[in-house]
């Protein structure tokens, strides 16, 4: 027993010196990278002193008004156990403002508010005699609609969406939920232009779920500016409020809450270094590569979401099929992408856009994503460009569909988003970018005129060999004052 | 193991990319100035990036978000 015991702590006391190595491999990575770029920033800054002229980093102060629409069909919901429709809509206004404070110094602001309607959210506690009311309980379990997933035909009380041929019926449970974000980042350059340094805060509220972020940057030219590190370091610290499907809760009074064991955790918190080298290989050519490590601990699972057990009886309440268990997933989680980004300028018509990703975890998901845009410029103010992106990804260890599960194991999850797959998307995106603006609002002032500099908008479909399809439009109107 | 050999592929890449390319002069660079031609995805893709982040469990080293604020891992 004793053995037993100690094993128990010397593996506690090992995850626990993982995590702190990472922290620390973290934050000493982004200190010598700091020194190495401002020993060789100073250096440069002597050599270059006697610079007479500096281009403004930033000329005009730029507004970017940002819109999407995001429309999603499936049959895998996750909080119904890996079946269910998971369909969801998502509207989101942004706006992003860039203002330079000086020749060298630019303010960045950026603040949206994301409005999504979901089929799920009355799935997570089906058994509320007040489900279509919107009581605290049902506005607090909105937090998972992001999350998608499902909902079923048979119901088990009045009240919520309903599916009739396909269409969402009633919008009695199809609750909006919203989330507001935002991004506060402050970036400096040096004279020379070869160095800059930036910092960032962001973020993001929801009901049940709020994040605060912390970034700093640093970037670094050299080669006669034909070479550029990028160095970024990123900590984003969550709050999870823990909502348990409907049948777990003691209030409800039914057979799978009686033991069960509630997460203990309601943190997630995530860290992540980026580097990125680019460089131009020619007069029409160049290349980024870059590398990602991502750690995150704390709460990994989505605590709404239901698991069945294939060696457990199937219990149904009021047409509902109570869940054995929840979602458990581990603790920890080390994500490290690598990637690669080449542009080339084939003529002054053609521009090939290429993108490729290898990605690897610690949960045994691995994936292989290609993006390759094809911008076609058909004046010097309009861009066409289509786009297609494939996506191949291999299963967590961990994923199993709804019932393939035995309670035995320790990990488990039916959420498809974690599923092998392929995944195809294709689109056609246009930019009209006059060279002096679309059009200009004269200033009866002083200040500068209001520019209308440019429209971007495209439109993508989405589908999954899961059967999961979805379609975006997005737009970004940018104008300069 | 799997982040040493990552990091070696990309130092060898990172080689492959500086060795033979010709230095580009501030004057021949108005094709690489192009905006189409920026090494980053454009502002209105941001959108797709996230729901990417939602639907599948790979992640990162696109230039978008790598954790916070999504309710999801």
């Amino acid at each position: 027993m004793e053995v037993k015991q100690g094993v128990v702590v010397a593996v506690i006391n090992f995850k626990i010196i993982q995590q702190r190595k990472m922290k620390i491999f973290f934050f000493l990575l982004f200190i010598v990278c700091y020194s190495v770029m401002n020993a060789q920033e100073k250096k440069d800054s002597i050599q270059e002193s006697e610079i007479s002229y500096k281009k403004k980093v930033l000329d005009n102060a730029e507004v970017n008004f940002l819109y999407s629409n995001y429309l999603q069909n499936g049959n895998h919901g996750a909080v119904t156990g890996g079946v269910g429709d998971e369909r969801l809509t998502d509207s989101t206004p942004a706006i992003l403002i860039n203002i330079p404070l000086n020749d060298d110094d630019v303010l960045s602001v950026d603040f949206g508010v994301d409005i999504t309607t979901s089929a799920s959210t009355d799935q997570i506690n089906p058994f509320s005699a007040t489900a279509s009311a919107k009581t605290s309980e049902q506005d607090k379990s909105g937090v998972i609609s992001n999350k998608s997933s499902g909902i079923i035909t048979t119901r088990a009380s009045g009240g919520g969406s309903v599916l009739v041929n396909g269409t969402l019926v009633s919008g009695q449970g199809n609750n909006n939920h919203k989330r507001t974000h935002g991004i506060i980042a402050f970036n400096s350059t040096s004279n020379n232009r070869t160095f800059t340094w930036g910092a960032d805060g962001s973020f993001s509220s929801e009901q049940g779920y709020k994040s605060f972020g912390l970034g700093v940057q640093l970037r670094k030219s050299f080669n006669d500016d034909n070479s550029e590190f990028n160095l970024s370091s990123k900590a984003y610290l969550d709050k999870i409020d823990l909502i348990y499907p409907g049948e777990f809760r003691a209030s409800e009074g039914l057979a799978p809450s009686v033991g069960f064991k509630l997460l203990d955790a309601t943190n997630r918190d995530s860290y992540s270094a980026a580097l990125s080298f680019s460089q131009m290989l020619n007069k029409r050519m160049q290349i980024s590569l870059n590398a990602d490590i991502i750690y995150q601990e704390g709460l990994l699972s989505s605590n709404y979401q239901r698991v069945y057990f294939k060696d457990k009886p199937i219990v149904i309440y009021k047409d509902f099929e109570l869940a054995h268990d929840v979602e458990r997933l581990p603790s920890t989680r080390t994500k490290h992408p690598i990637s690669v980004r080449f542009n080339y300028y084939v003529s002054d018509f053609v521009i090939l856009r290429i993108f490729f990703r290898h990605y690897s975890d610690n949960w045994g998901v691995s994936a292989n994503t290609y993006d390759i845009q094809v911008p076609l410029k058909l004046s010097s103010s309009f861009t066409m460009y289509p786009m297609f992106r494939h996506h191949s990804q291999q299963q967590a260890t961990y994923f199993a569909p709804k019932s393939e599960h035995l309670s035995t194991e320790t990990y488990y999850t039916s959420d498809y988003d974690l599923s092998t797959f392929n995944s195809s998307q294709y689109g056609l995106g246009m930019t009209i970018a006059p060279p002096l603006g679309i059009f200009k609002f004269e200033s009866s002032g002083k200040g500068n005129p209001v520019r209308f500099k440019s429209l971007d908008m495209r439109y993508n479909y989405y589908s999954r060999t899961d059967g999961l399809t979805a379609g975006i439009v997005s737009l970004n109107a940018q104008f300069t004052f | 193991m799997k982040i040493i050999q990552k990091t070696i592929v990309l130092l060898l890449l990172i080689g492959l990319t500086t060795v033979g390319c010709s230095s580009v002069k501030a004057y021949e660079r108005a094709k690489l100035n192009d905006k189409e031609m920026v090494l980053a995805p454009k502002l209105s893709a941001q959108f797709e990036s996230q729901f990417h982040t939602y639907r599948e469990a790979a992640s990162g080293a696109n230039g978008g978000k790598t954790g916070g604020g999504c309710g999801c891992n």
